[in-house]
């Protein structure tokens, strides 16, 4: 096997591994399933051109990550608009209760109405788990810029819903038991349980 | 832990429970990096076409003039277009990945650009804007091709004559002519508390950005006065400026358009149920007489002599989420459109994007030129300026 076909086999690999997880985050990142393909597709093609110089497989994650979260936050400027807010919402398998599902639905619209860089900054910190500094890291930007990001981030939320009638800290839908710990492979398979 | 933190946990959970399957995404990013190879082995040739797909191809929809085209006519089996027929090329340059695709069909690489995200054609070559690692930057391309970084910084803004630009960095917000590749008569202020460029009317640039509570905020800073001094500062959002720039067109309360007066941000009238989303933009005509929207349910456009007081669309394009647009002249407009696979039957290439134009002397009929969907990179269309 030469080089290239090898190189070709390992991203393949990785591929297989990471994509679904991916999709999910660039979901959370962009808001309907298209662009996140779109996104995805684009930080799979990135991910790929700088494959040799990524080296170690282990490496090559929190790269895409990285990919993913910025080339989303850019094209938010100017090329995606695929959010809307719904009025409707859609029949789910799942047995929640109906006013959970409306409250979830409130919270989903207001997150996708934050700018890119604060609803990035929501995803990184309370989907994927990544603590401050790591979010940090994927961002590119100071600690203390993620702490006031996710901080603005919170505040409008609850102003948001407050406005919506919805009051955060004390509805007991919005008030779900704490994680556990888990590994990072299974923290983005979460939102499949 | 507070609740909310649990409860943003639990909803972006329940969002991604179900997710739709892939298919070979590994092979296509393995295509798209090697047509990408390509394409930097060729750069500097800008006269050579580059082998990505370009996929031409018309159709025309009818529709009622006032009421949305047939969604089914635009959606269905018979809307895929007949990809064995070419048409000439769209009637503006496009922005295709690294490279500027010209209504003559020649194309320009950007070579030098680093993530080329949009672009503006001016008397003198193209004005491109650059997503980098630490904001953006404004590159200036001439008609052969070289490219000279000009500025770079958090936000940047091209005025309609494409002559004045504006930039923020570290704090500070710049306004300069561009002479060639010269930049004159710079003027600069502080103390607009985080608020950058993004467009100019009446004189003054527009500022926006993140206020305190996270909300989006606009302001005016007026050069000519002197420093920037702290406006009224209001509106969920500004979207654009007409065309003479003496009026802005923004967002107020629940989906409603007003029309606002640059000087102390005064909102002169309104109109309201037209659909406006937090994706909606806004494309003034030439004239002053159309506004077009676009957004994830298409184009709409507007005639502005009537909408404060009859806001129905003059014309509506839907069922195809529009990204972009550009007026070619005070009577055409084009913008780019999203069609992906469940729309156009059993294609299997994926998403497609079609540049489409409509007339506003002969509302009822679009025409589209598709391009492939082969190349997943982002596209825009490019507005000419002065």
């Amino acid at each position: 096997m030469d080089a290239d076909s090898s190189m070709e086999a390992e991203f393949r690999q990785f591929v297989a591994a990471r994509s679904a997880a991916l999709l999910r985050t660039a979901y959370l990142l962009v808001g309907d399933w298209a662009h996140a393909e779109d996104l995805l597709q684009a930080t799979l093609t990135k991910t790929y051109l700088a494959w040799r110089r990524l080296g170690e497989i282990e490496s090559v994650e929190p790269y895409a990550r990285r990919v993913l979260v910025t080339t989303a936050t850019s094209w938010w400027r100017r090329r995606w608009h695929g959010e809307r807010p719904t009025a409707v919402i859609p029949d789910r398998a799942a047995p929640d209760r109906f006013d959970e599902r409306v409250e979830r639905q409130a919270l989903w619209r207001h997150v996708r109405a934050l700018p890119a860089r604060q609803r990035a900054v929501l995803v990184l910190r309370f989907y994927e788990d990544l603590t401050e500094a790591e979010t940090a890291r994927v961002l590119g930007v100071a600690v203390g810029t993620v702490k006031s990001q996710c901080a603005r981030a919170l505040a409008s939320l609850r102003s948001q819903l407050a406005e919506g009638g919805v009051e955060a800290a004390s509805r007991p839908v919005l008030s779900a038991a704490p994680r556990q710990a888990v590994e990072p492979d299974q923290r983005a398979d979460a939102g499949r349980a | 832990m507070g609740s909310l933190e649990s409860a943003l946990r639990d909803t972006f959970a329940a969002q991604v429970r179900t997710q739709p399957a892939l298919e070979d995404v590994a092979g296509r990013a393995v295509v798209s990096a090697g047509r990408i190879r390509l394409r930097r082995r060729v750069l500097g040739a800008a006269a050579i076409a580059v082998s990505v797909a370009l996929v031409s191809a018309g159709v025309a929809v009818f529709g009622e003039r006032g009421r949305a085209a047939d969604p089914d006519r635009l959606a269905g089996p018979t809307a895929v277009p007949d990809l064995s027929h070419t048409l000439a090329a769209p009637p503006v340059d496009l922005l295709v990945g690294r490279e500027i695709r010209r209504t003559d069909g020649t194309v320009v690489a950007l070579a030098l650009v680093p993530n080329p995200n949009r672009a503006w054609r001016t008397s003198d070559g193209w004005l491109v804007e650059s997503v980098e690692t630490l904001g953006t930057g404004l590159w200036f391309v001439d008609l052969a091709g070289k490219q000279t970084a000009m500025v770079s910084g958090e936000k940047v803004a091209v005025a309609p004559d494409g002559v004045r630009i504006a930039w923020s960095r570290a704090g500070r917000v710049s306004v300069a002519d561009r002479v060639g590749t010269a930049l004159t008569r710079t003027a600069e202020t502080g103390g607009t508390g985080g608020l950058g460029p993004i467009g100019f009317a009446a004189g003054g640039v527009v500022l926006g950005g993140t206020g305190a509570g996270g909300a989006d905020t606009y302001d005016m800073w007026f050069p000519a006065k002197g420093a920037y001094a702290v406006g009224p500062r209001g509106f969920d959002r500004i979207l654009a400026a007409n065309a003479a720039g003496t009026r802005l067109f923004g967002v107020t309360g629940p989906d409603c358009l007003a029309e606002i007066d640059p000087d102390g941000l005064r909102v002169l009238r309104s109109a309201c149920g037209l659909g406006l989303t937090i994706g909606t933009h806004a494309y003034p005509s030439p004239d002053g007489r159309w506004v077009a929207f676009v957004d994830a349910d298409g184009m709409s456009l507007y005639d502005l002599r009537t909408v404060w007081t009859r806001p129905g669309a003059t014309a509506s394009v839907g069922t195809f989420g529009a990204t972009t647009a550009a007026w070619v002249d005070a009577t055409s407009l084009v913008f780019l459109s999203r069609l992906t696979v469940n729309k156009v039957g059993s294609r299997p290439e994926g998403p497609l994007r079609a540049v489409a134009l409509v007339s506003t002397t002969d509302l009822t009929q679009v025409t589209y030129t598709y391009l492939s969907g082969e190349d997943r990179d982002p596209v825009a269309v490019i507005p000419r300026l002065g």
